[in-house]
């Protein structure tokens, strides 16, 4: 995978589709790597959204397969939102904060997670790369469609493609619902 | 007489929006029609399973009265931009409701603070940022 001086990768696999407002400042050490969905049923639609309001992702993956970059990799963009604390998720919290976090306050939480460095907290919108996978939630339910085959063999492209050049770790790669509290069914039919 | 209908879709357009940051969504008046009376049909429930031993979903409940004063301070936010932000609980209260004009609908209200009302095939995504207690965060 090359990456050229604006950000944007050289492959025969990625068309590029950059919404320049997605962009929101550097782009730090890429500490992880977060797989959405996007909540409508086509890429056109995410598009749409994404230039009447800036949160998104670096990549869109369509239902064939098809993906997109939506983002330039020199910029962070908005797209995890509050933290959960990892330590608590992972049974390792120290004393202390286990008595800070008995408490339920998920603003509190992520306040305190947003201090920590990576890997002691999840990765957060200015140190992760963000993938969405085109899928809405099926009608009448709050459930997400099933992520499609194609989409997931190309998701498994991008992710090892990605991990490799960013030299991110598989245990860095993480569902929505994972890091931040969302519905949980988002991309858990995602495999990588 | 206008429909709560046509009140929902002209919302979509509403100029008036906050700008929105890492952390909230862009706010915009959510217009819900006046409101006749509102039924809670489930309370405390949980919707998927969370591996967090400090949710309590049978806690979180809501009257008729706390129902209507969240549709009252309860801002439209949208659902791409609501998921790069707020926080979504598996603990609701849901019911029905009916407004001035007859019309009727259905609703369901999340502990933290984000809500959706469905009227026929239309549905608010909804949030209320100064919502007190029983809601957090």
């Amino acid at each position: 995978m090359t990456i050229d001086k604006d950000g944007l990768i050289t492959s025969g696999r990625i068309t590029q589709h950059i919404v320049s407002t997605l962009g929101k400042g550097p782009l730090g050490t890429v500490n992880g790597i977060v797989v959405h969905q996007t909540g409508g049923s086509t890429a056109q639609s995410a598009f749409s959204g994404y230039v009447a309001r800036p949160y998104g992702t670096h990549f869109l993956i369509d239902k064939d397969g098809t993906i997109y970059q939506t983002a330039s990799l020199l910029y962070y963009t908005s797209h995890v939102g509050k933290l959960r604390a990892r330590c608590v998720a992972e049974h390792r919290c120290t004393p202390v904060e286990m008595k800070t976090y008995a408490k339920f306050n998920p603003t509190l939480e992520n306040k305190l997670e947003s201090a920590k460095s990576a890997p002691d907290r999840y990765p957060g919108n200015k140190d992760s790369i963000g993938i969405e996978l085109v899928g809405e939630v099926k009608a009448g339910t709050d459930t997400y469609v099933d992520v499609t085959a194609e989409q997931n063999a190309s998701l498994k492209w991008l992710v090892s493609e990605l991990a490799m050049t960013f030299h991110v770790p598989m245990t860095e790669v993480f569902r929505h619902p994972q890091l931040s509290r969302k519905n949980a069914t988002e991309a858990s039919t995602a495999t990588w | 007489m206008v429909s709560a209908f046509l009140l929902l879709a002209l919302a979509g357009a509403h100029p008036s929006c906050t700008e929105g940051t890492e952390e909230v969504p862009p706010l915009c008046p959510a217009n819900i029609p006046a409101i006749r009376a509102v039924i809670v049909e489930r309370s405390g429930k949980g919707d998927h399973i969370e591996d967090d031993e400090r949710l309590d979903c049978s806690s979180f409940r809501l009257s008729a009265p706390e129902v209507r004063r969240y549709f009252r301070d309860a801002r439209r936010v949208n659902p791409q931009a609501a998921d790069a932000t707020l926080d979504r609980s598996p603990c609701y209260v849901a019911g029905r409701v009916t407004f001035a004009n007859g019309q009727t609908g259905k609703w369901r209200i999340e502990q933290y603070k984000v809500g959706r009302l469905t009227i026929g095939k239309r549905s608010l995504l909804l949030y209320a940022p100064d919502a007190g207690e029983p809601f957090i965060g």
